[in-house]
């Protein structure tokens, strides 16, 4: 080949390169902080509010949005859960059925299995559509849920509040894990994300999943 | 001579209303010039709840939320969220203090009444009665709108 007819060849393949590559997907930005490299999600050895003992080897091919809180409080907590609760149900119907949001409690004193039934079915109502087992929320003793917490780089601390009818109030990560079809943590959400960016992620994430 | 008679009847009148009327007294000198706006509560079907508004203060002296009551609660608080490095935080505050000519907005992720140990559902589109005590303005009960 002579150095002319080599140069032509390289301009050839840049010029099949990028065919190529205007005709693959536009590649997504994920909206929240991403974990890099992506890692496999630490299992959520706990409970679930029907008694059920959780795994997430289970919930392969679905997209899971994982969040630490206490039914006891009343305003990050729902705030949180309520916009979860808006994701799902904006999602359709087929798209639903490959998301799961999972609420793991920090307060498991107070957040009987019961309570826990009752708090997350409020939840369930506002998305209104079929959901499967519908949000699900877990509880663990306090070893195998500072685990969870250790795995997950979150903190909850009990504070007593002598002052409080509500006896304490915990101090707790607000933050929203991603974890995508595959079992791996991708992202997390920071507390006062918008729907819209969580929205987007989930729809991508579970598109994903399907090939599209 | 008649027309005379119904003017002295007439300023005897005003003489009179001048003397058995409350004398007049600007809101900002009662301490009662706090307007509560758009107050809204979260729809929760068990445990806790809170409560929002925008408290407005048209006096001329700073006044305090010092308490609330509301009877679908078994204890009402005020209390503080405040995000610290990524961590929720949740606190009672003693009183909310609304300074002279201007406003504290109570919102989620920051100052609420918390409705504690709810008695019943508060379902969205209902109105809740809530009692604010202020430490100058007395007591006022405004409805709070029950939201999702």
């Amino acid at each position: 080949m002579t150095p002319r007819v080599r140069l032509f060849a390289w301009w050839i393949a840049i010029a099949v390169g990028l065919l190529l590559a205007a005709c693959l997907p536009a590649d997504h930005r994920l909206r929240g902080v991403p974990y890099r490299p992506v890692r496999p999600a630490p299992d959520l050895a706990l409970t679930d509010q029907r008694g059920q003992s959780f795994s997430l080897q289970h919930y392969r091919g679905k997209v899971l949005a994982v969040y630490f809180g206490y039914t006891y409080c009343p305003d990050v907590c729902p705030i949180t859960l309520a916009q979860l609760a808006q994701v799902w149900r904006d999602l359709s119907a087929e798209e639903a059925r490959s998301f799961q949001p999972v609420f793991v409690t920090v307060d498991p004193e107070r957040d009987t299995e019961a309570m826990l039934t009752r708090y997350l079915a409020a939840f369930d109502n506002a998305v209104g559509t079929d959901l499967g087992l519908g949000f699900i929320g877990l509880r663990g003793d306090s070893e195998a849920l500072n685990k969870v917490l250790s795995d997950y780089n979150a903190k909850a601390y009990k504070r007593p509040q002598p002052s409080s009818a509500i006896g304490y109030t915990m101090d707790h990560t607000a933050s929203i894990f991603i974890i995508d079809a595959a079992g791996r943590l991708v992202e997390w959400f920071p507390y006062g994300s918008a729907t819209e960016d969580i929205m987007a992620d989930i729809r991508y994430l579970i598109q994903q999943k399907e090939g599209r | 001579m008649q027309r005379s008679a119904v003017l002295i009847v007439g300023l005897l009148c005003i003489v009179l209303a001048a003397c058995v009327a409350p004398p007049v007294v600007s809101p900002s000198e009662r301490g009662d010039g706090v307007v509560v706006a758009e107050a809204w509560a979260r729809a929760a079907a068990t445990g806790n709840s809170a409560a929002y508004m925008i408290l407005r203060n048209q006096g001329a002296v700073a006044d305090r939320l010092i308490r609330a009551e509301c009877d679908a609660a078994a204890a009402v608080e005020l209390h503080q969220t405040s995000m610290e490095g990524g961590m929720m935080k949740m606190a009672p505050v003693d009183g909310i203090v609304v300074p002279a000519r201007g406003q504290v907005e109570l919102k989620p992720g920051g100052l609420h009444v918390m409705l504690i140990g709810l008695k019943r559902e508060l379902k969205a589109g209902e109105k809740l009665l809530l009692k604010l005590y202020f430490e100058q303005g007395g007591v006022r009960e405004i409805m709070a709108e029950v939201r999702q």
